[in-house]
Parts: C-alpha cells; structure tokens; sequence
C-alpha cells in the first residue's frame, strides 16, 4: 500500500525555518509497505538502498529516488544509481521490493524504518554479440492466472518507419496485450528508429502509454526519435541511446508553417506533461518544441545532480534562442535525460539489469515484421491496381473491390502517404454505379 | 589460404626499401599481424554501399584479421577517380543517412578486431564515415571537408521553426556518426553548420572544443562556411591520429613492424565497383535503345518494336535488383524507380497484349497515386 502524504508539514516547518528551498517544497513524500511487512517512507530525491526480486532473482541498487509512479499495488519505484557501472535510472516494481532503506549520502544503509538491505550491486559483464544464452526459457502459467517465463526477460519490439504509418500506436497496443498476459511488472523495449509523422497517432500513442506506465516498465532504447517518435519516446519510464542514436526536434506545422498561439502553447504543455510523466524535466522538452525556448544546466561535479535553466545562464549549453534542440548520446546522457547508452542488446541487458538479455518470445519482432510486410505490399500493389484500373476498365469492380480490401489491410498507407480519401464511400458508391451500369447493359 | 604482402620495417632499411612479397602465406602460420584493407572509394551511396559490404564483413568474419584498415577516399569535388577534374552533380554522394549509419553501426559490431579509419580523401557525405572511428590517421593533403552537404539537406523550408527543426533533426542524425566516433558535438555542429564557429583549448593532451572563437587556437570563425579540416590541421588539433603517405606508413605508425595485407576486400570491392557502373553504363545504352524503339513501334512492326523495347527495359530492371547501386543511380539520374519500371514494362506487355488481340493499341500506364493527404505533420 501507498500513502501520498502531502507535504503540508514539510513546507510548514520550512517556511518557519525561513527557508524552503523550491525543491523541498516540491518533494512529495511517499509510504510504501512490502509483502514482507516492511515498509520504508521518504521522498523524491531520498539516496536508498533496494533489494529486489525480478523474476526470481535478488538482486540490489543504491541510489537516489527519482519518483515512484503507478497506482496502489502496481507503483514502480525509479532509482537513479549505477547499474554496470554507468549511472542509470532503473525502474522497480514495488512488490519485487525484498527490502528498501535509506542510506547517508556516504552509501551507507541507516537502520530506521525498514530492515537493512545487503547492498552487493552487481556488475554483470556484456556478453560479446552472437553469444548464446545459458539455457533456453520455458514458459509455464501461474498459480495466479497469468503466463510465467523461466527467465527474465524484456518484450521487445522495433518500432521504425514514418509515426502513423509504419510506426503505428496499434503495434504498441499489440506488445502491450503480449506483456498483460504474463501479469504487472512486464519490461517492454521499444527500439525506436523513426523520422517522426502524424500527430494524430502521437494522440493515441500518449494515452495508451499513459496507461500501460501504471502497470509495466516501458523502455525507449533510440537509434532515431525525431519530431513525434521523440514525443513517444519521452513517454517511456528509461530512455536508452545507440551511440548514433538522436532525439528532439518535434515541431508542429501544417504545411509549410508551424503552428503558433493558442495551439503552440498547448503542444508545449502536452509536451511538458509528457516529460514529466516520464520523470524527465519539461525545460528541456519545451526546446524541442520550438525555436524559441531555451535550455542550460549546471553539473555538480560531486554529486552528478543537474541543475536545469530556462535560459542560458547554466555552465552547459543545451539550446539557445535559435534552435530546435535534438539530443544526441553524449548531451542527453550528461543533462540526464537518457539513462545509459546500448549498442547491442547484451549491452542493454546489462543496462536493465538483467542477468542477459532474454526476449520473454517473438511476439513484438513478429508484430513488427507483419505490419512492414502489409505496408510493403500495399506500396507495390496500390500503383499496380491503379495501372490495371486505367489499363483494364472491365475488370473495374474487382479491382476496387480489391482497393476496399486494402483500406481495411493497410489505411495509413493509403490515405496519409498515397493521399487517398480517408473515407472509401465514394469507391463503394462507384462499385454500385458500375453494377447498375452493367446490369443496364445486359438488359 | 590468402593473398598477402608481408613487409618488414627492419627488413626494409637493410634491403634498401625492397619490399617482400610472400604470395600466399596463412597469417596464422607466420605469427605476424594480418591487416584487412577494406577500400571505401568513390560515390557514397553506390560505389559505398551496404550491400558489398555485407559481404566484405562475410569474408573478415573468416579471415579473422588483427587490424582492419577502413581505406576512405571519397570526395564529391575534385579528385574522384571516375571524374577526372569534372565536377559531376550526379556522381556527389546520395543523401541516405539511414543507410551510411546502419552501415557504420554493422562494422563496430559485427567485427571484432581493432579498426582504423585512413581519410585519403573526404569531401562530402563521407566525412561522416571518416568520423565515426576514433582512431583515424589521414594521408598528407587529404581532406576532410563538406559537412556542409548535412544541413543542406535540410534546406527549403521558409518557417523559422519549420527550417530550424529540419535542420536540427539533420545534424543530430549527422553527429550520430561523430558520437560512435568518440568526437564531441562541438566539431560536428562546426562541421555542418555555417554559422557555428569553433576553437579548440589545450590542457595538457585534453583538447576542450567550442563553438566560438574563444579558445586558443580558433579553428573556424567564418559566419559563413563550415568547418573544414586538412591532413596537417586536423593532426594539430588531434583529431586525426598522424598523417601518413601510404599503408606501410599506417601500419608502422599503429605500432606494426610488419604484417601481412590480405586483399580479397580490395579484390571484392574493386570488382563490385567495376562490375555496377559496367552494368550500369549498359543500362543506358538499353534506355537509349528502348525510347528508340519505342519511337518506332507503329503500323506493323508495333508488336515487335514494342516487344524489342521491353526486353531492353528487362534488362535494366535485371540490373536494378541485382544491384542496387544501379537501382539508386538509376532512380536519381532517370527518376524511375523499379516499381516504376515493372509497371512500365508491365503497360508494354498489356499494350502487346491488346495489339494481338486486334485492340487499340497505346493505352499506356499512368504512375501511381502522388504523396499528400492532410493533418499536421510532427
């Protein structure tokens, strides 16, 4: 069980200390009560120790809390801490927590509250790439209902091509309904290589991630997230670079021009929402949004915590006056917003902290592939239909019936890439007047 | 068993600069290191293209070298070796970031020895390849210029944040490359971007790059050109290993007394080279001869006019999927794409069809459905 314990007596003593400091004020403070009976209760930015459990095996962090998100019963608890030797932000599924403590700022365990966590933080070495895994996986069900793996593992799926078209929300909804069956607490990679597209499917795309963040982890691990793949990708609760990997530049526009006013400033607060809700600070998803806003920070160099400016009074330059910012590995590593740099999936294991890399099964490649074959196909078939068409008037009916198929199979393709009408009516009407017009000429 | 040139450094200074060849020896059996010389020469895009690459890393997969040695030379600008001093818009590299990253990435990944980068000459999209190795060596008077290309592409947009969102998008995806690379973002942003300028601090061997001319030694002040590095500047400012004048130099420098070249990646991508433009030289005469034919096909001779015209465009769509360096010369030189071409053949084969049947002829196929429809765009 959660309690939010709203801050009420933490900002009244700060203010009659005369001081409280914004970030005081703005830390939430947090209870949370394991299976074992033991409980821990702290803040946002509280240095823990953690021992967890995933998938049957114990393993520890320590770090900072960065939030804890989800609702009673499936909360996931972000820490900030090293993982294989690079600092990263894991997600844990509140009821994997063995134990959770809080540590001094020197890493050592206090004994308050909860009982003291053995911190041995594993560093497993990457496997080089082609490199088998130990045993193969089983999948079994559990006593409570829900598909078991053997091994820990992530469901994975390559997200690519144009958002909206072969970048769909329906794909993400498919791996999602994958991970439900095996119960909360599914880690869901998205590998993420797209050059942005259409802003409705960003809409569809926000409120399913919305959701499915209460009760998986969701991974963003980016070769290219431009424009709206950048918008998805902010939703996610880690955010992982390929070394070539860059992210950012999501400005609106219809046509030629961006968008302004009224509807700028709410695509900057769905931005900044969306950010937030991925733990990340919307200063710096505002410079993707437009030219305009702009981004710096401070490091502390003990502490690594960053400090983040509206403006360019920080020591580090993220965006000025004239540019809308993309981030690449080394930028977004530093300010803190991606979590660890992976080329190979070996290497994201380590990252996830997995003891290898496991794909739980093949649903999400094979989600992938299925959508990209049907796109394929509808991209060499549509110009061909449409030459059979003009070359074969007799054979009309068949072929627009054929169209109607295709709006059903591939519709994006159709409408937003090949500018067909959204709604085939008009076809179906023509497919009535060539029926009508034939059975004229038979009688 | 492979090809390879042993050469000795001390073998050298006593037998007077003779070079020894020992034809086909196995590396394993000499216990020198064996070097793979990968040639990345001419147009990015064809001549530089995944596919022949696919196999090259097949073939060092097996060989199994010490060092692999990618061997740049690339210049959209002067010095291409098909053009001789004729500047040919047609022969400058293909804007496919896409396709140069995931060619860029399957090298650092799949192969596992120590690979080297040598710029005998970048200018153009290739600098990106020359930047995505950290260690890389340059040959004397090469240049590593025209990062300019990157934003370029993101050129006609009139809206501010439009234009500013291309071009950011553009050269993030650019400095990619520097990032696998080990550069900072600095020099990536000086090198593609005009208006950025960039200087470099020294502090001991740590070189602290920024984009104004603040730093010690100012590398690029001018509002109005991008960044560019030769041979000598780009050794100085410690971006380039050491300039050296041929493969012996390279190897010496990166600590190899001696070694043994295998050249079956030269051998493999010379030959892919050769044999695409060949072919691709050849799909013009075919062209050629099928608009003529196609000029000649009425009254009687329609049919075998036409059906002469169509095995001419066969052909070309043979060597579009058997290569697809000729696919992407082709679609840029001509714009057709191989859809567009079976769709052509395949009106040929229906306007055959109707001639036999006694039909009227010359119907002909229209392209496909133009790109559009609405809604905002991200």
């Amino acid at each position: 069980m959660q309690i939010r314990i709203v801050t009420i007596l933490t900002l009244f003593f700060g203010l009659l200390a005369g001081g409280g400091a914004a970030s005081a004020a703005s830390a939430e403070q947090y209870e949370l009560t394991f299976s074992n009976g033991s409980s821990w209760r702290g803040d946002d930015g509280a240095r823990v120790d953690v021992v967890f459990s995933e998938q049957g095996i114990e393993q520890s962090i320590q770090g900072v809390v960065k939030k804890i998100d989800g609702r009673p019963g499936f909360q996931i608890v972000f820490v900030r801490g090293l993982i294989a030797g690079r600092e990263a932000t894991k997600g844990i599924f509140a009821p994997d927590i063995v134990t959770m403590t809080n540590a001094d700022a020197a890493g050592n365990s206090s004994t308050s509250g909860a009982k003291t966590a053995t911190s041995n933080s594993k560093q497993p070495t990457p496997k080089k790439a082609g490199e088998v895994s130990s045993e193969p996986a089983t999948t079994t069900m559990g006593e409570n209902g829900f598909l078991k793996s053997s091994k820990p593992g992530v469901f994975f799926m390559p997200w690519e091509g144009p958002v909206g078209i072969e970048a769909r929300h329906d794909e993400i909804k498919a791996i999602i309904a994958e991970a439900d069956k095996y119960g909360p607490g599914q880690i869901i990679v998205l590998q993420i290589n797209s050059p942005g597209g259409l802003v409705i499917e960003g809409d569809k795309i926000h409120e399913t991630l919305k959701d499915v963040k209460q009760r998986h982890r969701v991974v963003a691990w980016i070769k290219e997230a431009i424009s709206a793949a950048a918008f998805t990708s902010l939703h996610c609760d880690e955010i992982y670079f390929m070394k070539v990997g860059a992210m950012g530049s999501a400005v609106m526009y219809a046509g030629q021009t961006a968008i302004s006013g009224g509807e700028l400033n709410a695509w900057l607060e769905k931005f900044s929402e969306v950010a937030d809700i991925g733990g990340r600070d919307p200063i710096i998803a505002r410079c993707m949004v437009t030219r305009t806003a702009m981004a710096s920070y401070d490091k502390d160099e003990d502490t690594g915590k960053v400090t983040i400016y509206p403006d360019m009074r920080g020591e580090f330059n993220l965006s000025d006056e004239n540019n809308v910012l993309t981030l690449n590995v080394d930028n977004a590593i530093d300010c803190g917003y991606a979590d660890g740099v992976a080329d190979t999936t070996d290497e994201l294991a380590v990252l996830l902290d997995l003891p290898e890399w496991h794909e739980v099964n093949d649903s999400g490649r094979k989600i992938h592939e299925r959508w990209q074959r049907n796109v394929k196909q509808c991209r060499e078939r549509i110009p061909r239909l449409n030459a059979e068409l003009q070359r074969n008037p007799e054979k009309a009916i068949t072929l627009l019936k054929e169209l109607l198929g295709w709006y059903s199979r591939c519709y994006p393709v159709l409408v937003y890439e090949m500018g067909l009408p959204p709604d085939p009516d008009p076809i179906r009407r023509q497919i009535e007047e060539l029926r009508r017009q034939r059975a004229r000429q038979r009688n | 068993m492979i090809l390879q040139k042993s050469m000795s450094m001390i073998s050298l200074a006593i037998a007077g600069l003779t070079a020894s060849f020992t034809g086909l020896v196995n590396a394993e059996d000499t216990g020198v290191p064996v070097v793979y010389v990968v040639p990345m020469s001419g147009q990015m895009g064809t001549d530089i293209h995944p596919s022949i690459y696919d196999d090259v890393i097949e073939d060092i997969l097996k060989v199994q070298p010490d060092v692999i040695v990618y061997q740049l030379k690339s210049a959209d600008i002067d010095t291409n070796f098909y053009l001789a001093g004729n500047d040919d818009r047609r022969e400058f590299g293909m804007a496919k970031i896409g396709e140069y990253r995931e060619l860029v990435r399957a090298l650092h990944q799949k192969l596992d020895a120590r690979q080297v980068m040598w710029v005998e000459d970048s200018v153009g999209l290739g600098s990106l390849l020359a930047l995505s190795w950290p260690e890389m060596y340059m040959s004397e008077g090469a240049r590593l210029w025209g990062l300019a290309r990157v934003s370029q592409m993101a050129a006609g947009w009139s809206d501010p944040d439009v234009a500013s969102k291309m071009l950011n998008a553009w050269v993030g995806m650019g400095n990619g490359f520097l990032q696998i690379g080990g550069y900072p973002l600095e020099i990536g942003w000086a090198m593609m971007r005009p208006e950025y300028a960039l200087s470099a601090s020294f502090k001991g061997r740590k070189v602290t790059w920024t984009n104004d001319t603040g730093g010690q030694w100012v590398v690029d002040s001018n509002k109005e050109g991008v960044a560019n590095f030769n041979a000598s500047l780009a050794e100085d400012m410690g971006l380039s290993q050491g300039t050296v004048a041929n493969l012996d130099d390279l190897m010496f420098l990166l600590g190899y007394r001696e070694y043994d070249e295998v050249e079956s990646g030269k051998d493999m991508v010379t030959k892919y080279v050769e044999d695409w433009r060949r072919t691709f030289e050849r799909c013009k005469s075919w062209y050629a001869d099928a608009q003529q034919k196609l000029g000649w096909a009425s009254g009687d001779e329609a049919i075998r006019y036409l059906g002469a015209a169509k095995t001419d465009l066969e052909r070309i769509l043979r060597a579009c999927k058997q290569y697809p360096a000729v696919a992407a010369r082709w679609q840029q030189d001509y714009g057709t794409s191989i859809l567009q071409l079976e769709l052509q053949i395949e009106g040929i084969k229906d306007q055959i069809g109707d001639m036999r049947r006694g039909r009227n002829g010359g119907r002909g196929n229209r392209g496909g459905g133009g790109r559009g429809g609405g809604g905002r765009s991200l």
